[in-house]
């Protein structure tokens, strides 16, 4: 649950609408999915260039995932 | 200035050693990826450097423009800038179960953000790179929400100054490339 916070936390301070961010947990046995959905013109903000700021949140979101004992994968989805 | 060139094993490392040779930041250099290297297989057959080249860019007279504000009113226009940054960075490490404390304090124009914890090594990360992206993150929010260029160092424990003030590893920067070695 917190990861799925983190990131809609990050997220929605990065992009224009922040109102059409959404961030679903796909919960696994031990991976959990984080899909982040954002406005077709918001894309670029969440990924960054060259996928630096993608990147970012993907070690932010390990480093808070493995405190709990669990893998997390973002998946930025189109 | 003539670009050099750098070669290493990721672009990022790449890009810091360019940095270090020039002495500038990397925001000031103009890097052109040469060739973009391989890991190969499990990162050890037929593994290819990252090389760049780097050269400052222009200098498009900074000095001059710097001069023509006085001295304390440039910081003027975000006192609380540091302030704002530290509640963000608090924001995002309050989604881990940590113990953290944030502490800020202006440096001229730059925010420097402090980070106390009972698990450093956590948000400091293999090579640093959690550390790199709380501060890429926090300074991308940030410039957004000033809509200029937000200049900030993000610290977990003195890490960096530590880094700093150590000196450079002689034995491993005197040690022949593996390359060298046929």
């Amino acid at each position: 649950m917190n990861m799925k916070q983190l990131i809609e936390y990050i997220a929605k301070a990065l992009v224009d609408n922040p109102d059409e961010v959404r961030v679903t947990e796909v919960e696994g046995e031990q991976t959990s999915v984080i899909e982040l959905r954002v406005a077709k013109e918001d894309l670029g903000k969440v990924i960054g260039k060259q996928g630096r700021t993608a990147r970012a949140m993907r070690t932010i979101l390990s480093a808070s995932s493995t405190k709990i004992g669990k893998r997390a994968v973002l998946e930025i989805i189109e | 200035m003539t670009p050099i060139e750098v070669e290493a094993k990721t672009l990022e490392e790449a890009i810091e050693i360019a940095c270090e040779k020039l002495g500038r930041a990397e925001d000031e250099l103009k890097i052109e990826v040469l060739s973009k290297g391989s890991s190969g297989i499990f990162g050890l057959v037929g593994a290819k450097n990252v090389r760049i080249s780097a050269r400052p860019r222009k200098e498009r007279a900074r000095p001059a423009r710097e001069a023509a504000v006085p001295a304390g009113e440039a910081d003027e226009e975000d006192p609380g800038m540091a302030e704002d940054a530290a509640e963000i960075l608090r924001s995002i490490l309050s989604h881990f179960n940590l113990k953290t404390e944030v502490t800020s304090r202006m440096e001229g124009q730059i925010a420097y953000l402090d980070v106390n914890t009972d698990n450093p090594g956590l948000l400091i990360g293999r090579k640093a790179q959690t550390l790199e992206a709380f501060q890429y993150i926090v300074s991308s929010m940030m410039s957004r929400r000033m809509a200029k260029r937000a200049r900030l160092v993000v610290d977990v424990e003195g890490y960096r100054t530590r880094k700093e003030a150590a000196p450079p590893n002689r034995m491993r920067d005197a040690g022949p490339k593996p390359r060298d070695n046929d």
